[in-house]
């Protein structure tokens, strides 16, 4: 094969004309140079992908990609769960609109406590907070049978100033503390407060507190987001 | 999306800390790239569902993958966009009866041309010079040329489905696509 059948193989390669049986024989192909064919056409014509306008993915594919790829774990090399399309209907609820760049304007009182679904025998219960300004969810991920909280975050902006940032979990109306958020980007675990009980359906949100969190057992600050735990298989 | 853009070389290393274990890194990777890889799913899979479906996929292979970015594959960006675009195709594979059905009849790379002029403002420096080369270069095909490029690109349509899709014999169509790449090799030179 010339240089100039190459390339042009190369580029058909890329482009995906190629039928099944000969992009095979390319993905077979022991060659570096139409390896390295490949990847000139591969860098030019990404452009034309990164000249589309984008599109914001919704939160709750972050939380599938956080929850597939596992807590601290390298993954498995196996597929991960469909359990994503399921969620496709919950998403809304699980979309947050609020942010720290917001609080200070936010003095609405926190939102009404969704009615909390039956419990289910859950292996784990997942939540995306969004935070706009950051452009990527934070996640909560809450395992009963552990007793266990997992929280991921990606820091917030400066840390000194806006004091700390508070979970409640909404439990029959009323706020229980789940902790304060890390404000480096970090996943940690933590063991959850006994005696609660864990529901997908259940608000859980987030509040902004003084240092050291509420020293009332409910929000004092205003509540920055909140968001819906769902089952997570 | 109105989000600080980073240097290649924060994203490259963003991905090297990637490949090793550091998820913090590895959110500002997705949350960079994401919305521009979404955008080409979209386009090509029609279908949000699917999109953001592969859009997991792209992400889970992009976390075992991380180690393997190197310059001489472009901008990081560049190789992002490029483990979309294959795993799109893949999913197009295997699902383009349904697509077909699903899609509008209008004429998709005309539309294709015309979405540059809102998005270029979001396209790094160095990425708005590769553009700018290669569609120069673009305007040197035939109306034919650039079409069937660009439906390529776009639709990811292999040669006999561009032939059913343009009513075209797949012979001619065959000869635009490498014509068309002939043309660019000689005009960017390095592919």
């Amino acid at each position: 094969m010339d240089a100039r059948e190459r390339s042009l193989l190369a580029g058909e390669y890329v482009l995906g004309t190629l039928d099944a049986a000969a992009r095979r024989e390319v993905d077979a192909a022991n060659d570096p140079e139409l390896r390295r064919d490949i990847h000139g056409w591969e860098r030019h014509f990404a452009v034309l992908a990164l000249k589309l306008p984008t599109v914001a993915p919704r939160p709750v594919v972050w939380l599938g990609v956080m929850h597939a790829i596992g807590a601290g774990a390298r993954p498995a090399t196996t597929r991960p769960p469909r359990w994503l399309q399921t969620w496709a209907a919950l998403a809304t609820a699980a979309s947050l609109v609020l942010g720290f760049g917001l609080y200070r304007e936010l003095r609405a009182p926190p939102p009404a406590p969704m009615v909390v679904a039956e419990p289910v025998a859950a292996a784990s219960l997942v939540a995306a907070i969004d935070v706009p300004k950051l452009g990527v969810p934070w996640t909560v991920a809450i395992v009963p049978a552990r007793n266990e909280i997992t929280l991921h975050t990606t820091g917030i902006a400066d840390p000194a100033k806006e004091g700390d940032a508070e979970l409640w979990l909404i439990a029959d109306g009323k706020p229980v503390s789940l902790g304060l958020f890390p404000k480096e980007a970090v996943s940690v675990r933590r063991a959850l407060p006994s005696g609660l009980t864990f529901a997908a359906g259940a608000t859980i949100a987030v509040s902004l507190e003084p240092k050291g969190g509420s020293q009332t057992g409910a929000p004092t600050g205003p509540v920055i987001t909140s968001a819906t735990l769902l089952q997570a298989g | 999306m109105n989000r600080p853009e980073l240097p290649d070389q924060e994203l490259a290393d963003l991905l090297a800390a990637s490949a090793r274990g550091d998820q913090a890194a590895f959110a500002r990777v997705y949350a960079l790239a994401s919305p521009h890889l979404l955008a080409l799913l979209v386009r090509m899979l029609k279908r949000m569902d699917w999109a953001e479906e592969a859009l997991q996929d792209c992400f889970m292979r992009i976390w075992r993958h991380s180690d393997s970015y190197a310059p001489d594959r472009g901008s990081p960006m560049a190789w992002l966009s490029t483990i979309a675009r294959y795993r799109a195709l893949d999913l197009l594979r295997a699902r383009r009866p349904e697509i077909i059905e699903a899609e509008a009849p209008d004429d998709a790379p005309a539309a294709a041309e015309h979405e540059d002029e809102t998005a270029r403002p979001d396209l790094r420096a160095a990425e708005h010079e590769g553009l700018v080369r290669l569609e120069g270069c673009m305007e040197r095909l035939s109306a034919d040329e650039r079409r069937s490029v660009l439906l390529a690109y776009y639709e990811g349509y292999t040669h006999s489905e561009m032939a059913a899709r343009l009513a075209t014999p797949l012979g001619t169509v065959k000869s635009w696509v490498r014509r068309g790449l002939q043309q660019l090799r000689d005009c960017l030179g390095s592919a």
